[in-house]
């Protein structure tokens, strides 16, 4: 990775703060009003309301609270259907009208008032507002609306450095999960993650911009941190600066996450009864850190295994370089060629679609270092599983 | 790219050409092409051109073309394959394409804006081609020697197989420079390209400069009758009751009080600097809400809604699509009457199983604020009912082409429905006078 260098002085961005609650409580009167009514009524309510704050803030609120109130819910599930019953020919007559109604009452079990309540319960502008928790907070929504900024700005980014002092296990770990191409550096009493921007990367941009929005809601567990996005906003580069005191929504836990790529090839390797370490501990290869997802124990030497979501020619050298300088020379990178398209592999690597064949990459271990000071071809040619295929090595 | 063989040649006197520094190179925009090779031709300069074979082998059996088809392409051609064909809408364009196609032989990208048109274009190009024809877009990644792609699709990909086709043709044209963007073009060594629109805007230098001049066209009215069914254009005059005309009176007071204000103090001011600046004032936003609530008074009042149920309960077997100003408007007449509403909101699935209950007759009407106006393949439909719309033209055009499409003994009727005495009779002839102001404002109507 080249690591960039600015002329122009960070920029620290306005977020919402304490100062912006007295006008986040007003557009909250608006909401609580509106109870009932469709959402096109309350965005045009609160775009008039006087809130003395430009229409941007106005829309930002809007978005948080929609994340606040939810989706569609329950009710919505059978919109469709409703409308399926109901919507023909015109009901021209009053007569016409309830009785179609009534009989789709019948058909769901339900009165005729509340099918026509159904009609457009899972329409995103015509629902209507529903507050069954109550009133939300105006803190919580004024960090909602910070999160979903930050996420913006890091979804355009160029590149980002992110600076944590205390428990970056959990960052690195999404990082690894997420497939970003970051180089994670010890500085001093902080960890530097320097992560690639979707900008940077010149493909699959919108995927890895949403995959690098995931640290931002992270950073509510530090207490320090300081985040730099160098990024491209209404048509200009910029350079924010965000760091705490910053309003953020706590950190959820999700108790059911898929397993990862590496935790299902952990799994499969040991059904090959490989003895299998799951996250072993940080290697250090000069001020760099690098987190292997597993290591394993195969012929009576160790093995470490990183899967790499995200790659490009240069990050794939440039770790292997890191790893080579950390003297670990026996490493294997599992690459996802669905967001590499094009790439020559070196020999190191496996190229994996969806999920990493255990048996390719246990050949790859066997056939590529025969002797770790000559690494030859696998003797199945290309090492790349799945159907994506990519040029042939010109070495 | 371009390199000298010989010193005393500059390739970067060509016009267009730009030095990258990445490549160290002189580049050429890929639509200057065919420009670059006459004007190398013309100084003898020797050139290799691994381009140049975009030719197809592919045989077409299309149906013959009506005159009008005939006199655009042979316009076209005449202009170097280069141009835009204004028909209007249910008149045919795509034939005119196909035929075009056909001609030039040559590899053939068509643009659309939308995936019901990118569905609907390769359905008909494959009807009448012997070869299975690509797709951008939609989940599909397909090129072929003929290609559809949507505008979006076009975007990513044309940098990848700008190179791969001899003609482009750019469907729903007025597009283009706004949802189409021309980057696109730039990026296309196509030296033929057609422009296909119903609506011709206003300004065509970009339309000229990435596609052609207009070639061709026609309006509605030149061809209704013949081409297109015949249809009446009725206007059906809506008067406000008392409470709803003393409350008109009131919020165009509130909002003329604040846009006079404006005016003043910017008399060239746009609508958009107006919006800008009376949100920040308390007698401004009172000017906004005031200019929206007369406008939702005027897109639905008591007279539209008995009007409605009279023009449907007029024609109860034929189909038709109600066109509204809002989807708020959309929602409350789909409500009141039980019919279904087709706006962004609705999803594809269900936006087709509509539209097949309309083809069948079990949905006969449909109603729309915007969605219908165009993009959509509509099922051939005999009555349109204008409830509410805006003073463009060139929508009104599309709203009323959705119920042309010819058929035997057809005559489509067409209802607009305007609120005497306010605003919206200028929105009326605003747009009236983009079909030819065919019929007197104060036609018979239902009320």
């Amino acid at each position: 990775m080249i690591t960039m260098g600015y002329d122009e002085p960070a920029r620290v961005p306005r977020l919402y703060d304490a100062r912006d609650l007295p006008w986040i409580a007003k557009l909250l009167d608006v909401v609580e009003q509106s109870a009932g009514e469709p959402w096109r009524v309350l965005v045009e309510r609160v775009e008039h309301a006087a809130l003395h704050v430009h229409a941007s803030h106005r829309a930002a609120m809007l978005g948080a609270l929609r994340r606040v109130l939810g989706g569609a819910g329950q009710r919505a599930r059978i919109a469709r259907q409703v409308r399926a019953l109901v919507l023909g020919a015109p009901a021209l007559e009053p007569s016409d009208r309830e009785a179609r109604l009534a009989r789709a009452a019948e058909s769901l079990g339900t009165t005729a008032e509340d099918v026509e309540s159904l009609l457009w319960v899972d329409l995103a502008m015509e629902r209507p507002i529903a507050l069954p928790a109550g009133r939300p907070a105006e803190a919580e929504l004024a960090a909602l609306a910070n999160l979903e900024k930050i996420q913006r700005w890091v979804r355009r980014a160029h590149d980002l450095q992110l600076r944590v002092w205390d428990r970056a296990n959990e960052l690195v770990r999404t990082v690894a999960r997420y497939g970003l191409i970051a180089q994670i550096k010890r500085e001093d009493q902080a960890t530097l993650l320097d992560v690639i921007g979707p900008l940077a990367l010149f493909h699959a941009t919108i995927v890895y911009g949403r995959a690098l929005a995931v640290l931002v809601p992270l950073l509510a567990d530090h207490a320090r941190f300081e985040l730099d996005i160098h990024c491209r906003l209404g048509g200009d580069d910029v350079r924010l600066k965000v760091a705490p005191p910053v309003l953020l929504p706590p950190v959820v836990v999700s108790a059911r996450r898929p397993p990862s790529i590496a935790e299902r090839l952990a799994r499969e390797l040991a059904e090959r009864g490989i003895v299998v370490e799951h996250e072993p501990p940080p290697i250090a290869s000069g001020a760099h850190l690098l987190f292997p997802n597993l290591a394993v124990e195969r012929e009576g030497a160790r093995w470490f295994i990183e899967v790499l979501g995200f790659s490009t020619k240069e990050s794939l050298a440039t770790k292997l370089e890191r790893y080579r300088q950390a003297g670990i020379a026996r490493i294997a990178l599992c690459v996802d060629l669905a967001t590499a398209p094009g790439q020559e592999l070196p020999p190191q690597v496996c190229g994996f679609t969806k999920h990493v064949n255990a048996d390719e990459l246990l050949a790859l271990m066997s056939m590529a270092y025969p002797d770790l000071d000559s690494p030859v071809r696998s003797p199945h040619g290309d090492r790349r599983s799945g159907a994506r295929r990519g040029p042939p090595s010109s070495n | 790219m371009l390199e000298a063989e010989h010193e005393a040649e500059q390739p970067g006197d060509v016009p267009s050409a730009a030095w990258d520094t990445e490549l160290r190179g002189w580049r050429v925009p890929a639509d200057q092409y065919t420009a670059l090779l006459a004007l190398l031709a013309e100084a003898n300069v020797r050139v290799s051109d691994e381009l140049r074979n975009r030719d197809t082998c592919l045989t077409w059996a299309l149906p013959a073309l009506r005159w009008y088809q005939n006199t655009a392409l042979a316009q076209w051609r005449a202009a170097n394959a280069r141009g835009v064909v204004a028909l209007p809408t249910g008149s045919g364009k795509t034939l005119v394409a196909l035929a075009a196609i056909a001609q030039l032989g040559v590899a053939t990208l068509c643009l659309v804006p939308t995936r019901v048109l990118l569905d609907q274009w390769a359905r008909a190009l494959a009807a009448y081609s012997s070869q299975p024809i690509g797709r951008l877009g939609d989940g599909d990644h397909v090129v072929a020697p003929i290609t559809v792609a949507t505008y979006a699709s076009a975007i990513s990909w044309a940098p990848r197989i700008g190179d791969r086709f001899g003609l482009v043709i750019v469907d729903e044209a007025h597009h283009v420079g706004a949802w189409c963007p021309t980057e696109i073009f730039e990026m296309l060594v196509a030296p033929a390209r057609l422009g296909l629109t119903a609506t011709p805007p206003g300004d065509t230098g970009v339309l000229a400069r990435h596609l052609g001049p207009v070639v061709y066209g026609l309006s509605v009215d030149d061809l209704a009758g013949t081409a297109l069914a015949a249809y009446e254009l009725v206007t059906v005059p809506i008067t406000l009751d008392d409470d709803e005309r003393r409350r008109y009176r009131e919020l165009r007071r509130r909002f003329a009080a604040g846009y006079s204000a404006f005016q003043r103090k910017t008399p060239q001011g746009a609508w958009n600097e107006f919006v800008r600046d009376a949100s920040q004032t308390i007698q401004g936003r009172a000017a906004l809400t005031a200019w929206r609530d007369y406008r939702a008074l005027l897109a639905y009042p008591a007279g539209k809604r008995s009007a409605l149920r009279e023009l449907l309960a007029r024609h109860p077997d034929l189909r038709t699509l109600v066109f509204t100003a809002d989807n708020a408007t959309a929602y409350a007449i789909a409500r009141e009457l039980l019919v279904m509403p087709i706006t962004y909101e609705i999803r594809r699935a269900e936006r087709n199983q509509a539209l097949d209950g309309f083809r069948s007759g079990a949905r006969p009407v449909l109603v729309s604020s915007q969605v219908l106006d165009e993009g959509f393949d509509v099922p051939d439909a005999d009555v349109a009912i204008v409830v509410g719309g805006t003073s463009s033209a060139r929508r009104h055009a599309q709203r009323i082409g959705r119920v042309l499409r010819p058929r035997d003994g057809k005559r489509a009727v067409v209802y607009e429905l305007a609120v005497s005495e306010t605003t919206e009779i200028s929105y009326v002839e605003r747009r009236r006078a983009g079909l030819g102001d065919r019929a007197p404002l104060a036609a018979g109507g239902a009320s």
